[in-house]
């Protein structure tokens, strides 16, 4: 059934030959069925900033000084965290294609850590909210005006959300080891690994809408 | 004809497999992940007609018969459900594009195999999930498939459970998408340009792009109702701020172009049809093949026209109702040239042609309907009464299942390898027809007097409308039944098909009925039009140059 | 692969401080320019656009890849901001009067 190694090569009236694309074997295509796919991630988290953005602009007062309750320094620490994870991620797959693959494996790693520690102010940053009382239907929080609770809703969702990718991010960072080390991955073809990192960079990405959008608005009122 | 075809040899995932079922639900060959699709799709497309037929029993006289007001409900939401999402979106996609895609393009797959296999086993999840919501707690939703904020966020039926399920099912259609997208770019035979593929591929183009760009809004939009149902955060909730009207713009601005998802492979499908029975190369095919992409697009701007009774402001009613007018154009770009083609053209009356020119003359009211319901002036009087179920009735049955129809009448020797009888495929067809018509067409004329829609019940003066419908509805549902009969009778006792019964060009018939695995031992070049006929026959024959060496 | 240009180390390093240079210009901003909402929104999401087109053509390889993958870009881009103006269209002028054609 694997003919994967044999190339079929036709040729037209003039006899000039073509070669048919496998699809067995075809990194282009992997890498822009994967762009297909980060395309739908834009438009699930584009749908949400459509949301939030007509919200602002309904309860704007509300969004700015509920801004300004949010916790900056915690949100500014993830944000440069979240930057540098995007870095070892990147510079790993760049040692990776210069064959440099015990390096890659360290930086990869590094990914998981900083995201680890992503996630952990982000679940401080949560507990913080929580234990004043705000949460989504809390006592508390449905007593405020109709735009802080709405900025609360959509803050959890939002950055749940996103911590939701990040954890799959997580999970498909230690998958592209366990690739590595099985040697489905290899310095010849790695197209998993370049997608995975293009995920990352997605999952970055919205982060850099989110938090001016979230944490800068209210920032020095 | 001895050869091996697809169904007597597979490539499977998890290894290889002894037990026949095994072989099929984890086969990764694109032509059975078609069948398996259609399997499970005439299932859940008989279950549903079961609960419109419930529903026009319950309808035939005022008062209650045999459904309460809340069953009602829940049928409506469940026909609804079912026929959008499991039957109509993934339609002729999932059979049809699955199946003909690689090979009307000269590829022996698709690009991502086991994704596909993947797709149909979240179809199938998806469907189980939303059947068996039926069955649980406070039984399926009764909400309507639309299920607007903020009724759908407050009701204690199985709304998660339904909204899940389309999660899923739009997951699947994603997929699918990716799938179709990529493979169209990279899998074509070498020397097809774009304006070399066949039109139906072109449908498939256009449909797979809006399948990735329009869905995931819906599944966020979808995600949000959970959320906001589990933990309340508020947005759709006027309690605390929310606006129901910014959940029907996320919802529409999935479910508007939803419909082109609908109809683009459809006219993919007549685009094959007519050339074929027409004996000549389809007029304006450039023309056919862009319309595909302008309806995609503008198919983006026009959602608004579900909201026009909402409290949407006055400018974005106009903007809506402008662009809608707009969308009608390249559709009626679409039915200039398959008439043009069909002009002086030597037409053969065989059961795909005819259930196309049904569908030309069905969906044209559809259609034009539809501009009557974009008209800002009469739609309030218009909105949420039967004129507008007819309206998408007849453009959804009578626009993409006559089409879906007329494909499996069209590509039904290639799929089986024997031929289905003509005559009692042709009265099949007339009992459809008619019914179809005796069944929706008096609802234009009940919703212009004012006869509301999903209305358990209604006032006496409008008794005869809903038994004149009855009566169409036993009839079309007689002739659907029957239909079924005169295709699977065929499975066993037709005539054995040749490669190319009907004379066409496309490259599915130049391969044998039903195909091998491996469609095209070797791959043709391909520098010439795909509906290249001359003097009625077809110019190009390939099938020795595909079968040499076998 | 068909790449004759490829990213290099110190391309992506540079990229990198250019980031690490916007992002803690985002958080300053607000503090030694002191400007209206609108002004303040405008400039944030122009860095945050900036940073985008950053990451894009370079962590993201978008500069090196064939011209197909911009396109996917630029129309979801495009969609999106059709969804975003037609959906304001409601938004702001939701309450006012329908007066349009008395």
């Amino acid at each position: 059934m694997d003919h994967s190694s044999e190339i079929e090569i036709i040729y037209d009236k003039q006899g000039n030959p073509h070669e048919v694309i496998d699809f067995n074997d075809d990194d282009e295509g992997s890498k822009l069925g994967f762009w297909f796919f980060l395309f739908t991630e834009l438009m699930l988290f584009g749908g949400m900033f459509l949301v939030f953005t007509f919200y602002f602009y309904r309860y704007t007062d509300n969004f700015l000084e509920a801004s300004a309750t949010l916790n900056i320094v915690l949100g500014g620490i993830n944000t440069f965290i979240l930057l540098i994870s995007t870095y070892f991620m990147g510079m790993g797959l760049i040692n990776f294609k210069n064959g440099e693959v015990s390096k890659a494996k360290v930086k990869i790693v590094l990914t998981i850590v900083f995201s680890i520690i992503f996630l952990t102010v982000k679940y401080f940053e949560w507990m913080a909210e929580i234990h004043h009382g705000i949460y989504p239907d809390s006592e508390i929080l449905n007593a405020k005006e109709h735009g802080i609770i709405l900025f609360f809703g959509l803050y959890f969702t939002m950055t749940g959300l996103h911590g939701v990718h990040i954890i799959i991010g997580i999970a498909l960072m230690v998958w592209v080891i366990l690739l590595m080390n099985r040697g489905t991955i290899t310095t010849k073809k790695y197209v998993i690994f370049e997608n995975v990192a293009l995920y990352w960079d997605l999952v970055h990405m919205v982060w850099v809408f989110l938090f001016p959008l979230f944490y800068i608005t209210g920032l020095g009122r | 004809m001895t050869h091996k075809s697809f169904y007597d040899e597979t490539h499977t995932v998890f290894g290889h497999h002894e037990n026949k079922i095994l072989q099929w639900i984890f086969s990764i060959d694109h032509k059975r992940i078609a069948i398996l699709y259609m399997v499970v799709m005439f299932a859940f497309f008989a279950v549903a007609l079961l609960v419109a037929l419930t529903m026009r029993i319950e309808l035939f006289f005022p008062g209650e018969q045999v459904l309460s007001p809340d069953q009602f409900n829940q049928a409506f939401t469940l026909h609804g459900v079912i026929m959008v999402f499991l039957f109509i979106i993934p339609g002729i996609p999932a059979i049809f594009g699955n199946f003909l895609l690689p090979i009307m393009i000269g590829a022996k797959d698709v690009s991502f195999p086991r994704l596909n296999l993947f797709s149909w086993w979240l179809f199938l999840l998806g469907a189980i999930i939303a059947l068996s919501s039926l069955f649980v707690g406070n039984g399926f939703a009764d909400t309507g498939w639309t299920f607007y904020a903020p009724y759908s966020t407050n009701t204690e039926t199985n709304v998660i459970a339904a909204l899940t399920a389309a999660y899923i099912l739009g997951m699947a259609s994603i997929l699918t998408g990716i799938n179709f997208v990529v493979t169209i770019h990279r899998l074509r035979a070498p020397g097809m340009g774009f304006f070399k593929m066949p039109l139906f591929v072109w449908g498939l183009y256009s449909t797979a792009w809006i399948q990735v760009l329009a869905t995931p809004v819906i599944g966020i939009t979808l995600i949000l109702v959970i959320i906001e149902k589990t933990i309340g955060i508020g947005i759709f909730d006027p309690a605390k701020g929310g606006d129901p009207i910014l959940y029907e713009h996320l919802f529409w601005i999935y479910s508007h172009p939803a419909v082109y998802l609908m109809i683009l492979p459809a006219f993919g499908v007549v685009s094959e049809i007519v050339p074929t029975f027409c004996r000549r190369t389809i007029f304006g095919y450039r023309s056919i093949a862009i319309s595909s992409a302008m309806i995609s697009i503008i198919g983006y701007l026009v959602w608004g026209h579900h909201l026009f009774s909402s409290g949407m402001s006055e400018w974005a009613k106009v903007t809506f109702s402008f662009l809608t007018f707009f969308v009608s154009i390249p559709t009626g770009i679409k039915f200039f040239d398959w008439i043009a083609t069909m002009y002086k053209g030597s037409i053969v009356m065989k059961t795909p042609m005819l259930w196309v020119v049904g569908t030309i003359v069905t969906f044209a009211i559809g259609g034009l309907t539809g501009v009557v319901l974009a008209t800002l002036g009469i739609t309030t009087h218009l909105h949420d009464t039967y004129y507008v179920v007819a309206h998408f009735h007849y453009a959804m049955f009578g626009g993409v299942v006559f089409m879906m129809f007329a494909a499996f009448h069209y590509w039904y020797p290639k799929f089986v390898g024997r031929m289905y009888d003509e005559t009692k495929a042709k009265i099949a067809f007339w009992m459809i027809f008619i019914g179809f018509n005796v069944l929706w067409f008096p609802m234009f004329i009940a919703g212009i007097l004012g006869m509301p829609r999903r209305y358990f019940d209604y006032l006496p003066e409008f008794t005869i409308y809903h038994q004149i419908s009855g009566v169409g509805a036993v009839l079309t549902l007689s002739g659907i039944a029957y239909m079924a009969y005169v295709l699977i009778k065929g499975l066993k006792n037709g005539e054995i098909a040749s490669a190319n019964p009907w004379n066409a060009t496309t490259l599915e018939w130049q391969i044998d009925s039903p195909p091998p695995l491996e469609n095209f031992r070797n791959t043709p070049y391909i520098d010439f039009e795909p509906y290249d006929y001359k003097d009625g026959v077809p110019v190009h024959n390939l099938y020795d140059e595909i079968h040499k060496g076998r | 692969m068909t790449h004759h240009e490829t990213l290099t180390e110190s391309m992506f390093i540079k990229v990198f401080f250019a980031l690490i240079a916007l992002t803690t210009l985002t958080f300053l901003q607000p503090y030694f320019m002191h400007q209206d909402l609108s002004n303040t929104i405008a400039i944030q999401m122009f860095i945050a656009v900036i940073k985008t087109f950053l990451i894009g053509a370079y962590y993201m390889h978008l500069k090196y890849e064939q011209p197909l993958f911009r396109w996917v870009v630029l129309i979801a881009v495009i969609t999106l901001t059709i969804f975003f103006v037609i959906t304001s269209f409601d938004a702001i002028y939701r309450n006012d009067i329908n007066d349009f054609f008395t």
